[in-house]
């Protein structure tokens, strides 16, 4: 499997194609960051394309190709901010409030409840244990990958991770 | 399984669903296959563009000169450098964007080289290089800023010219050819996309070369409701007669001078801590106590010998070795970058939260440039984590003091095209995350500074103590 370094590389080097399994590789954090600031599943895939896109454009600007994954998390709570902005309408808090489009409606499947109430718990945890969470489970990064990323220590980012891991039991009730 | 487990596995299994339940990256990549080739940006230029119009212009001009690799070898673009290089005085006029002003040049061989930025014909910013030293005066503060030369000045001449494009993929446009003089002048386009989304071509970039691939003319033309407008231009004529006072650096009594040069070496030969990895040199020169509230540290982080020995001394065309991060916590507040060189500034609060007598820092280092290069292709590690040992000397100060004083020093110090680069800024954690930024430090960027990092702290205190409050178990959301 290529780096992020060096799908990054390749990106600027003119093969947008590498910037694929970026995409790929973090959709699903990304999507968790947006849902957490928008509560709602489908505007929150809106915001993840745009907040690609974004980071598409400004791939050059990235100085850290390892914060990647970082980086594009806080360009799509940007972009949600954006969307709540542009709809006029106050944040409805953290909360997953509607499921996704039924199962074979455009091709996108709705999410079980149990999922929808896990992720509706993952969007309520402090932003930073929120990343490093995501990081950790939805893309699948390594202790001392997600250190790199975010310059923290791995001792921090255990700690991190404990503290998300108890917080989301209680808020789940201990029955994830 | 018990109920960590069971919650891991429930967590991987829901990044699983996410990503199963839409399409964003295939609509992603659609949408990416229509666009330009993200590039480096010219960071530099961007932040110098913040200062006045014709001054941006010509500093812009300036830095984009410093930022790019030299590349003459091309067969047309090598053939403007020729041109230049053979000259014995050359006079270009270029107008940039839709500014009310203008940047003049002129060069000689033997002499060196004038830019001119005016606004509206007055002169706002003079820039001279006589191929070993460099001067920028401000005329409106008085300030010269003497640092060394650019670089090879024919190589700069083209470059002001903007005529790399000639490097790429460009059309000989025989309709557009002049008749000068009984030479001919060919018409040479380069098409590209120039706005987001742009499905075709919305800009040409064009050079008119004579008969010995001289240029002559140069111009920018964009698509405005489906005609061809011009944008920019520029002239150059070559072996004018020029006036020998353009190049004498005299820029009058009242002017107040500052030799970059000389203001760097006295900080750098400062040494507190230092340590070394992937042929980068990690260095601490300041630690100063601000009230026993925390310390200000000046790192920087430059080329080992070692390194200097393998890829060259720094300079402008060789000019990226490493940058650094600071991994312990702290809030960095101001930024200089010179070839070969990276330092900052940054306030570091005690540790434990209370004032301590030596503490150590953290600090992720990373190879750039060549030296990244050699790394990257011998798959040894180009970023690693450096320890500083400090030891904290006694308070010198209130914080604006303290800031105030490396500020003052920023100040004077930043402003040259070729010289260094600098920033102040401070992260604006209350305006999410947003950074506050000057990039030519005065009185007004030390209050702004000190009021959003102050700002920003009380922030962050007041939410760890919102966070510490939220102890309570909490129910689903559902």
């Amino acid at each position: 499997m290529q780096s992020d370094d060096e799908l990054i590389r390749s990106v600027l080097a003119g093969c947008r194609e590498s910037f694929d399994p970026l995409v790929r590789r973090y959709e699903a954090s990304v999507l968790a960051s947006a849902a957490a600031v928008l509560g709602d599943l489908e505007a929150a895939r809106d915001a993840s394309q745009e907040a690609f896109l974004v980071a598409y454009r400004k791939l050059g600007s990235l100085r850290r190709p390892e914060a990647f994954g970082w980086w594009v998390g806080r360009i799509a709570k940007r972009q949600a901010l954006s969307h709540l902005r542009q709809c006029k309408r106050e944040p409805q808090g953290p909360h997953v409030e509607e499921p996704a489009l039924p199962a074979g409606g455009d091709g996108r499947q709705a999410l079980s409840e149990d999922h929808d109430r896990l992720l509706a718990a993952v969007a309520r945890l402090p932003e930073q244990d929120r990343a490093v969470l995501t990081m950790r489970y939805f893309d699948g990064l390594k202790l001392e990958e997600i250190a790199k990323a975010t310059g923290k220590g791995i001792g921090t980012i255990s700690k991190q991770l404990s503290r998300s891991h108890k917080r989301l039991r209680e808020m789940l009730g201990d029955n994830p | 399984m018990n109920s960590d487990s069971k919650l891991k596995q429930s967590l991987t299994q829901l990044g699983d669903a996410l990503r199963k339940g839409g399409s964003i990256p295939d609509q992603v990549m659609q949408q990416v296959r229509g666009l330009p080739i993200p590039h480096r940006p010219r960071r530099a230029w961007r932040i110098l563009m913040k200062t006045s119009l014709a001054a941006a212009a010509l500093i812009c001009i300036g830095v984009i000169l410093a930022l790019h690799t030299w590349t003459d070898t091309s067969s047309l673009y090598g053939d403007v450098v020729k041109g230049f290089r053979e000259a014995n005085t050359i006079h270009m006029t270029m107008t940039p964007d839709a500014m009310h002003s203008c940047v003049e040049i002129w060069y000689d061989k033997a002499k060196g080289l004038r830019i001119e930025g005016r606004k509206e014909n007055v002169i706002e910013l003079v820039y001279l290089d006589d191929g070993a030293t460099s001067w920028q005066f401000d005329p409106v503060s008085g300030k010269v800023i003497k640092a060394a030369s650019g670089g090879d000045l024919p190589t700069m001449m083209a470059k002001l010219t903007g005529a790399e494009f000639l490097n790429e993929k460009v059309r000989h446009v025989p309709d557009g050819d002049k008749k000068v003089d009984g030479d001919l002048w060919e018409q040479y386009v380069m098409d590209r996309k120039y706005s987001d989304g742009a499905k075709e071509a919305d800009e040409q970039l064009v050079a008119w070369l004579d008969s010995h691939k001289r240029i002559h003319e140069i111009e920018t033309r964009r698509l405005v409701d489906g005609k061809w407008v011009r944008h920019d231009s520029g002239k150059i004529e070559y072996d004018v007669a020029i006036d020998e006072k353009l190049f004498s650096p005299q820029f009058g009594k009242e002017v107040n001078t500052h030799d970059v040069k000389k203001m760097l070496d006295d900080l750098l030969s400062l040494k507190v801590a230092q340590n070394e990895g992937l042929g980068l040199q990690l260095t601490v020169h300041k630690v100063v106590n601000w009230e026993d509230k925390g310390v200000l540290v000046l790192l920087s982080l430059r080329p080992t010998q070692a390194t200097i020995k393998e890829f060259g001394e720094p300079s402008w065309l060789n000019r990226e070795f490493g940058d650094f991060v600071m991994a312990s916590r702290g809030d960095n507040i101001a930024i200089l970058k010179a070839p070969g060189l990276q330092a900052s500034w940054w306030l570091i609060p005690w540790p434990d939260g209370k004032p301590t007598k030596e503490m150590t820092l953290s600090v992720n280092i990373y190879a750039r440039g060549k030296l990244n290069d050699k790394l990257f292709a011998t798959k040894q590690a180009w970023h690693k984590t450096l320890p500083l040992r400090i030891v904290v000397p006694a308070s010198a100060g209130t914080l604006r003091d303290v800031i105030a004083k490396e500020y003052t020093w920023l100040c004077d110090v930043s402003g040259g095209p070729t010289s260094i680069a600098a920033q102040v800024s401070v992260v604006d954690a209350v305006q999410t995350g947003k950074s506050t930024s000057f990039s030519t430090p005065d009185k007004t960027s030390v209050d702004k500074i000190i009021e959003v990092y102050h700002k920003t702290q009380q922030w962050v205190q007041d939410m760890n103590e919102k966070e510490k409050a939220v102890t309570r178990p909490v129910s689903a959301p559902r």
